[in-house]
């Protein structure tokens, strides 16, 4: 099986505070990894570190099977990325906050509609989203993994403020989209009921 | 060509939300109009009724309110993406970043610079401006407040996550030359003098901002990131 990612002993310093130490894992196309770890055990500066947003760390990132290292850009590899903030717009209403994402803007309205029936929206899809809970704000986050393509999610603890149907949500996309050949990469406090390889991070001061 | 069409998609879906955001939020493009009008009221209330004293003021009167006004709004431009994580999906999608900050810089001046480049015509009426000058203050305007709109989004790319008034202050002092050519550009048209050549290196600033200040600000925002 390919690697769509390998990261081979990543360090990295933020503010003077290690954060992450000698941190190794891969990522096999079409499966999961998911990083676990309390607040502050550099979960979210992996993701960062590997989109390209933090520079200033020691290690390799090899993408694609490469043998070099490199940064995400300079490969052919579509990213999808959903932080802590979701980036639904309160004022745009539940198509619009489909449609005009980064996945969605190829989109017909038909495959919106099918997506959000998917993620079980449908039935307020003209409506505005600050009207919704947070849980199902984050129905419309999910919506938007199904709108395209993507080679690998990086995906920020997914199942914050989730109920129980939205979890079992969550696993049938990523097993669908893994069916696909596309590979997660998500981080979480506790380990999930996802089929994936568990990468466990201890707290910076216990190090 | 598909490239192209993807770009050109990406550009107007990208003006189509920051457009739709805007007017629902009206505040967005009401409060530079208002500032606008207000500042250019202030004067004849302060200098007094005098036709040839506030003819002869009219141009610069017009023009500092216009540039003042158009950096009211310029730290929305980008601030609510960066903070509810928008900005990061798009950064991250394969879609061309400065085809992104060209269609929000775009819809700040539709929203916020084209307002004002109207209400200006409405003004130049109590400032008695000369009537032979209104064609020259509109093409100065449209030039120069898109050029503000393109400088407030660098200033605006450099204080993410800042105070709100850091993005004016970084942005004021390199909106001298527009203001120079902007003020000359009318006092020749007053003096019912050739301008165009003054209008020609505003496009030429323009041409060049374009460019250059989108490439800036997507290195501004990377640095927030670092």
């Amino acid at each position: 099986m390919s690697n769509i990612l390998k990261v081979k002993n990543l360090n990295c310093q933020r503010s003077g505070k290690v954060v992450l130490q000698g941190l190794n894992f891969e990522v096999e196309a079409g499966k999961n990894v998911e990083i676990i770890g309390s607040n502050g055990s550099g979960k979210t500066t992996i993701l960062r570190l590997l989109l390209g947003f933090i520079n200033d760390y020691d290690g390799d990132i090899y993408w694609n099977d490469s043998e070099v290292p490199s940064k995400l850009q300079e490969k052919d590899i579509h990213c999808f990325y959903q932080g802590h903030q979701i980036g639904i717009k309160p004022l745009l209403t539940v198509y619009e906050n489909l449609k005009f994402s980064s996945s969605g803007f190829n989109s017909s309205e038909e495959e919106i509609t099918s997506v959000a029936n998917k993620v079980g929206i449908k039935t307020f899809l003209n409506r505005q989203s600050a009207s919704l809970s947070a849980g199902q704000k984050r129905r419309i986050a999910i919506g938007r993994w199904l709108l395209k393509d993507f080679n690998l999610y990086l995906i920020d603890e997914p199942f914050t403020t989730l109920d129980d149907e939205g979890v079992e949500l969550i696993k049938g996309v990523v097993t669908e989209l893994n069916n696909r050949g596309a590979s997660f990469l998500i981080t979480g406090h506790r380990p999930s009921e996802l089929n994936s390889k568990k990468i466990y991070l201890e707290v910076e001061n216990e190090r | 060509m598909k490239d192209r069409d993807d770009a050109l998609n990406w550009f107007m879906l990208v003006l189509r939300r920051d457009l739709t955001l805007s007017f629902r939020r009206s505040a967005t493009y009401i409060t530079p109009l208002i500032f606008f009008l207000i500042v250019v009221t202030f004067f004849p209330l302060a200098l007094g009724p005098s036709q040839s004293l506030l003819s002869s003021m009219a141009s610069g009167i017009i023009w500092i309110s216009a540039l003042l006004s158009s950096l009211l709004a310029v730290e929305g431009i980008f601030s609510e993406d960066y903070r509810d994580g928008t900005l990061d999906q798009y950064f991250v999608s394969s879609e061309p970043v400065f085809v992104l900050i060209f269609a929000k810089v775009l819809c700040h001046w539709l929203v916020c610079g084209a307002p004002i480049i109207l209400a200006s015509i409405i003004s130049s009426i109590f400032l008695y401006l000369p009537s032979g000058a209104l064609i020259a203050l509109i093409i100065s305007l449209l030039l120069g407040t898109l050029f503000m709109s393109l400088l407030g989004a660098l200033g605006a790319a450099l204080s993410l996550g800042k105070s709100a008034i850091l993005s004016a202050i970084i942005v004021l002092p390199f909106s001298i030359p527009t203001l120079l050519m902007g003020t000359a550009i009318m006092s020749a048209a007053i003096n019912q003098q050739d301008y165009s050549g003054f209008l020609l290196i505003m496009g030429a600033m323009l041409a060049i901002g374009i460019p250059g200040l989108c490439l800036l600000t997507v290195e501004a925002i990377l640095l927030n990131y670092e």
